[in-house]
């Protein structure tokens, strides 16, 4: 597992410095806004990442429930799992708010504003904080059934951001992707884009990986702590 | 090119990488601490 974990890492390594490569280097920059429509390079990967590991947390806490009273064990992993990947779409989503932030002051001139998409992305990721937060604070044995509920409606924020370009027309711009015609990028910025989307997909899964693996050690210790507790009574 | 765009393009190539690497020692502290409650109850 461990020689996997490094291998995994190289690739990882590899796959990114050649997105940041075609990205900087290779792909011309957009005619209309320069340098700064590379940011997309970064801030679209960031979002599929969210979405691909939020849809994670979502399918592992329905095995959760599923799974709680048949088979422990693999209750526990389903767990596990959904935290980690709850964790890594928390942090995709912030990298997405904040490149797009950045992005936003470089081509509108403000920060953030109260636009239908943006605002429908801080509602998920604020969703998915109190999940973590539900997760950190809540105790007893309920408390993962708590948060596999919590995380099955939070999804549902999920769909309604995707959408949200596409039932209202406000600040942000129209769909890139899947948006119908005339929507999408220049074919010559496409290499950079799915380079970087390649990246930055198994540098999540890797975290994820790293993430899982301490959170089952941790249940592991705990499980064991509580036998020595009642061994000990 | 007005340089501001391009001090926004560092940035936020520094911030996504300042987050995830910031998020991987995290991870690497819970998986010392999951050790400890280990050794502790082994």
């Amino acid at each position: 597992m461990k020689v996997f974990r490094w291998l995994w890492l190289a690739l990882t390594l590899a796959l990114l410095a050649n997105g940041f490569r075609v990205a900087m280097f290779v792909v011309p920059i957009d005619q209309e806004q320069g340098e700064i429509s590379r940011i997309l390079y970064y801030h679209v990967p960031s979002w599929c990442g969210m979405a691909v590991f939020f849809a994670v947390n979502l399918i592992c806490s329905l095995v959760y429930l599923a799974l709680r009273n048949k088979n422990r064990e693999r209750a526990l992993k389903a767990d596990a799992l959904a935290l980690a990947s709850a964790e890594m779409g928390v942090v995709y989503c912030l990298i997405g708010m904040t490149t797009g932030s950045l992005w936003g002051r470089a081509a509108w001139g403000i920060w953030w504003t109260w636009d239908a998409r943006l605002t429908t992305t801080l509602v998920l990721w604020l969703i998915y904080v109190a999940y973590l937060l539900v997760r950190r604070f809540v105790t007893g044995p309920e408390m993962r059934t708590l948060a596999a509920v919590v995380a099955i409606f939070g999804y549902l924020d999920v769909p309604i951001v995707y959408m949200s370009t596409r039932w209202w027309r406000t600040q942000h711009p129209a769909p890139v992707f899947f948006g119908g015609p005339n929507s999408g990028v220049d074919p010559s910025m496409l290499p950079a884009l799915w380079w970087n989307m390649a990246g930055w997909l198994a540098w999540g899964i890797f975290v994820v990986m790293l993430r899982y693996a301490a959170e089952h050690r941790q249940q592991q210790a705990d499980l064991k702590a509580a036998h020595s507790a009642l061994e000990a009574a | 090119m007005n340089p501001m765009f391009h001090r926004h393009l560092v940035l936020a190539y520094a911030v996504t990488w300042v987050i995830h690497l910031g998020y991987l020692a995290y991870v690497a502290l819970k998986w010392k601490a999951a050790g400890k409650t280990e050794d502790e109850h082994s």
